[in-house]
């Protein structure tokens, strides 16, 4: 077989796999480039062909060669675009399509075949939504029924296809097993992460930019409570704290970057608790390739396991050790009224208090002055910013105009008109100013009630706010777009911007609320796609404790021994059930099972086998044995069934029925015992 | 030298698993099965999709490591059972002379009422390259050719029958002995009747030519007669059959004599299987002397086979 050159005319193998790369290339669309698609499309078109006309004209190894080192080229050339992990993907698509062009030997079917198999891991590191896992299923699936029909050509397709059926419908209760008793590791390494979406937040703001995001329909996450859900008021999700602001841009300051790398090498264990009431929650966060997360309030990890994958901030937002590739599960645990206390080394002082060094806003810090000089009170400076925003015409609109020079100035003293990120800003810089550190939080506000229990988070849910600490001591939220529009806080951004849904596309999420229909759909699809996520994406070593633990109690080595002998025994009983050699089925034939029953009996009794005889012989042969009544009874048995077999016009009901009763006379009498038998002394001499 | 060391002990070690028997049937005891190296490399690739799994975080991945994890483990127990439905027959082997491809024939069933699938590799023991043969296609009887070098009665090698079907992933292979002889003739070599003839005869004179050319008489036919002696004139005429007869005096029989020290013994054997043939061909008969062995004046397919059998195995042990 190795070695082997596989027909090209015709060779089903080959069409199977051609047909099974293409629509796993369109499964991989996401990390793919348009011309790596395009060249796996070209290959299955010219495998199509020749399947069909068979090989004319060899394809020369050296246009094959040059294509490949044009391809590379061009992958090096994109590769600046593109994280490691894709221009890994498109390599590996690219070699894919150039075999597939050259294909010739069952080696390079199994080389093809292997890489499939791999690709479609990739895929999942992309996409993990149920219907592409159903997809991908399919997919594998065909790369087995390519493989089944190298080695067996001449099986017939239907049986090709229930072999492969019926192997996958085995294999599967035992990976289920494996994937639930096998133990979940943390992370090896580090791996090359994909370019980041740039859909979501970022690590930096800029107000006077057009805001695209809050259109995005794209779920950020799913929090699943132990308790109620928050009141809308509560929902603010912490993801990132911006302290360091240029006059136009809040950023991420560079002094918490540092301490966050540093944090990765911290122990978790020296962490002190809040006070206060706490509820757990789990996050259920969608891939986006970045580390920060979302938090209400105070959160902190709830188990070990969550704790392994997390670093707390000292700004209190979390983030994950690893950028999140895949859906991942966090349980945390939020303290509802818990203090945020400003940082005792006097950093956060230092952080938030600063402002631009060069000259800009100076209306907005002429005001902060002013401001400052009318209250010496913190807290009611504080109030009368909110209170600027509520009181001098200020609306809430997602289009605002382009605020380039001194937006802040721009904003709060000309146009008065924007989202959440101006009004943020303007309060933040004006606080600054006035002396009161003050800083924003990015993060999102709301969520969307799945189930009782469950809310999901998308993309138009994004927020900023700012946090100040009027006291000096800790730090409060302040959200001043809820002084211009109250409504986006409490009933979300979808009832806020009814009056901007002339915009959103059809059938978007954001569309679903207008028909009943659709909603129930989009509704129905969000319930299987959580429970698909918590359940299966969500699974780690945490939940497989909790459910060992409920299996087993108390973990102890010889119950964990058990456990794993049993599951052995289990694995080795499936394959037991699939693989023990049945009893044949029963015969069909009727009259053929009695005459075998009664040929037997007379066997064992007589010891005259009947082998090779026909009806007629065996009669003969054993007559010698019997007496003269049991071979009356048999004669006619036998003559009965000769009939049935050689007379066509004899299959009736009547002989059948007339058959029947003679076996069980006779039967009765051959088991009445050895009476009037002659054992023969052949069968004595056959019986030592 | 290691090599043919771990040959002869691999045969005494299959020569006790697996003794020969004209008809086998496939069980724990004679089918052995192993990784392919596409098997070994799937395995790397399950490995790889768990790191890469655990390293993402992935379930999905992890999840799809299994699967083909049991997959291959099913398939493990697949392709054993498949091949252990098989039953093998010898058929034996056809006679042949030396040098020409002797076809072993070889019968293919299965003891189970399932049919065994996929494609079947058939090879002589230690040879790279045999036959494929697709078992979904109806094909009861299989030949494996053997090329022949040298005369003699010689017993078949193991015939390693191996297949890797359902997936590739692994390969079921054995090894079995059919305890066949194969008998190799004599290479033929053209010699000239009357000069080889000759010189071989005892002495006696004209011993070869006579016989064949002089038409004697006819008789009655008898059964066994050969057919190319009925008078088919006289059969066309309407008279009962007849043979012609030929003078053939009874001491007149062609004598053909080996001498096994004779330095060009091989030359010699060869040409006189070569006349072995041809005498049989004209249905004259003939005796053959290898050293003190004789074999009466006959005629006929058995007595030249017999011929050529004694003529094969001169100095060799059988």
């Amino acid at each position: 077989m190795k070695g082997a050159g596989l027909p090209v005319k015709g060779h089903r193998a080959t069409l199977i796999l051609s047909i099974a790369m293409l629509v796993l290339t369109a499964v991989l669309n996401q990390p793919l480039m348009g011309w790596v698609m395009l060249m796996m499309t070209c290959a299955t078109v010219i495998r199509f062909y020749l399947f069909r006309a068979g090989q004319t004209q060899k394809l020369s190894a050296r246009l094959v060669n040059l294509l490949a080192v044009l391809a590379c080229i061009a992958l090096a050339w994109f590769s600046g675009q593109q994280g490691l992990l894709e221009i890994m993907v498109n390599l590996l698509v690219t070699g894919c399509a150039l075999k597939l062009l050259i294909l010739r030997q069952s080696k390079d079917f199994l080389q093809l075949t292997a890489c499939a198999f791999f690709l479609i891991g990739c895929a999942f590191i992309f996409e993990q939504a149920l219907s592409t896992a159903i997809l991908l299923s399919i997919i594998v699936l065909l790369l087995l029924l390519g493989l089944q029909h190298l080695f067996a050509p001449q099986l017939a397709f239907k049986k090709q296809l229930s072999a492969i059926v019926k192997l996958g419908l085995q294999a599967l209760p035992i990976a289920c097993l494996l994937f639930i008793v096998m133990p979940q590791l943390p992370p090896l390494w580090g791996m090359p992460a994909g370019k980041s979406t740039q859909t979501g937040l970022s690590e930096s703001m800029t107000p006077g930019d057009i805001a695209s995001l809050t259109r995005s329909t794209e779920r950020v996450f799913t929090a699943t409570f132990k308790g109620d859900i928050p009141l809308p008021e509560q929902r603010y999700w912490r993801a990132m704290v911006l302290e360091s602001f240029d006059g136009n841009t809040w950023s991420v300051s560079e002094y918490r970057q540092q301490q966050q790398i540093m944090a990765q090498f911290a122990n978790p264990a020296t962490w002190s608790e809040p006070n206060g009431n706490w509820d757990e929650y789990q996050m259920i966060v969608e891939p986006d390739g970045n580390q920060w997360l979302y938090a209400l309030n105070v959160s902190v990890p709830a188990n070990r396991s969550t704790a392994g994958k997390v670093i707390r901030n000292q700004d209190y937002s979390l983030s994950a050790r690893q950028p999140v590739m895949s859906k991942q599960l966090f349980d945390l645990r939020y303290y509802e009224d818990a203090i945020r206390p400003l940082s005792g080394t006097g950093i956060d002082h230092k952080l938030n208090l600063q402002v631009p060094a060069s000259q800009k806003n100076p209306r907005a810090r002429d005001w902060a002055r002013q401001l400052r000089q009318r209250y010496n009170d913190n807290h009611a400076l504080t109030n009368a910013v909110m209170r600027y925003f509520a009181n001098q015409g200020f609306s809430y609109t997602l289009t605002p105009g382009a605020m380039p020079q001194h937006p802040v100035d721009t904003f709060l003293f000309e146009q008065r008109e924007g989202f959440c990120a101006h009004y943020a800003s303007a309060m933040a810089y004006v606080l600054r100013e006035t002396g009161i550190p003050a800083r924003i939080v990015s993060g999102y506000q709301g969520g969307e009630a799945i189930t009782q229990n469950a809310l999901s988070v998308y993309q138009y849910d994004a927020h900023a706010w700012v946090e100040a600490a009027p006291d000096g001591k800790t730090w409060q939220r302040f959200d001043p777009t809820s002084m211009v529009a109250m409504s986006r806080l409490q009933y979300g951004f979808q009832q806020a911007m009814a009056d901007q849904q002339a915009e959103v596309p059809l059938f978007s999420r954001a569309r679903a609320r207008d028909s009943a229909l659709l909603g129930g759909l989009f509704s129905m699809i969000d319930t299987v796609n959580y429970q698909w996520s918590r359940w299966v994406l969500g699974f780690d070593d945490e939940r497989q404790q909790d459910m060992l633990s409920g299996i087993l109690g108390e973990k102890t080595t010889t119950k964990l021994a058990l456990f794993g002998l049993a599951v052995m025994l289990f694995i080795t009983g499936l394959l037991a059930l699939y693989f023990i050699p049945k009893p044949a089925a029963r015969q069909t034939d009727e009259i053929q099972r009695l005459y075998d029953s009664l040929s037997a009996r007379l066997h064992k009794l007589t010891g005259v086998e009947r082998a090779n005889l026909s009806a007629r012989q065996y009669l003969h042969t054993v007559a010698p044995h019997l007496d003269s009544q049991t071979f009356a009874l048999f004669e006619r048995f036998t003559a009965q069934y000769e009939e049935i077999r050689y007379v066509p016009a004899a299959t009736q009901r009547s002989h059948y029925a007339n058959l029947r009763s003679q076996h069980r006379i006779l039967m009765k009498k051959l088991k009445a015992g050895m009476v009037g038998f002659r054992a023969s002394p052949l069968t004595d001499a056959k019986g030592k | 030298m290691f090599g043919r060391l771990r040959n002869r002990l691999l045969l005494r070690w299959l020569a006790a698993r697996i003794p020969g028997h004209r008809r086998h049937t496939l069980n724990m005891q004679s089918v052995f099965i192993m990784p392919t190296r596409f098997g070994v490399y799937f395995f790397v690739l399950c490995a790889a999709l768990f790191i890469l799994g655990t390293n993402y975080q992935n379930n999905l991945l992890l999840l799809l490591c299994y699967f083909f994890l049991s997959v291959s483990l099913v398939a493990l127990f697949t392709s054993y059972q498949n091949f252990a439905r098989l039953q093998i027959q010898a058929r034996g082997v056809n006679t042949v002379y030396a040098g020409d491809e002797a076809q072993f024939q070889i019968q293919l069933s299965s003891h189970s009422h399932q049919q065994p699938a996929g494609q079947l590799t058939i090879r002589w023991w230690g040879h790279k390259h045999g036959i494929v043969v697709d078992l979904d296609e109806k094909a009861d009887e299989v030949h494996l050719p053997r090329a022949t070098y040298r005369r003699g009665v010689f017993p078949l090698p193991r015939v390693t029958f191996s297949s890797q079907y359902p997936l590739g992933l692994f390969k079921c292979w054995t090894h079995l002995d059919f305890a066949q002889p194969m008998t190799v003739f004599p290479r033929l070599e053209p010699a000239s009747i009357h000069n080889v003839s000759y010189q071989q005869s005892n002495g006696n004179g004209a011993t070869l030519v006579a016989g064949q050319e002089d038409f004697d008489s006819l008789r009655a036919y008898r059964e066994g007669d050969p057919i190319a002696r009925i008078a088919w004139k006289s059969l066309a005429r309407g008279a009962e059959p007849t043979v012609k007869t030929f003078s053939e005096p009874a001491n007149f029989n062609t004598r053909l004599i080996i001498n096994p020290v004779s330095q060009t013994l091989e030359k010699d054997i060869s040409q006189t299987a070569y006349l072995v043939v041809e005498l049989t061909r004209r249905q004259q008969p003939f005796a053959l002397q290898i050293g003190p062995l004789h074999y009466t004046a006959d005629t006929g397919r058995a007595h030249r086979d017999k011929c050529l059998r004694a003529l094969s195995t001169i100095g060799t042990q059988v």
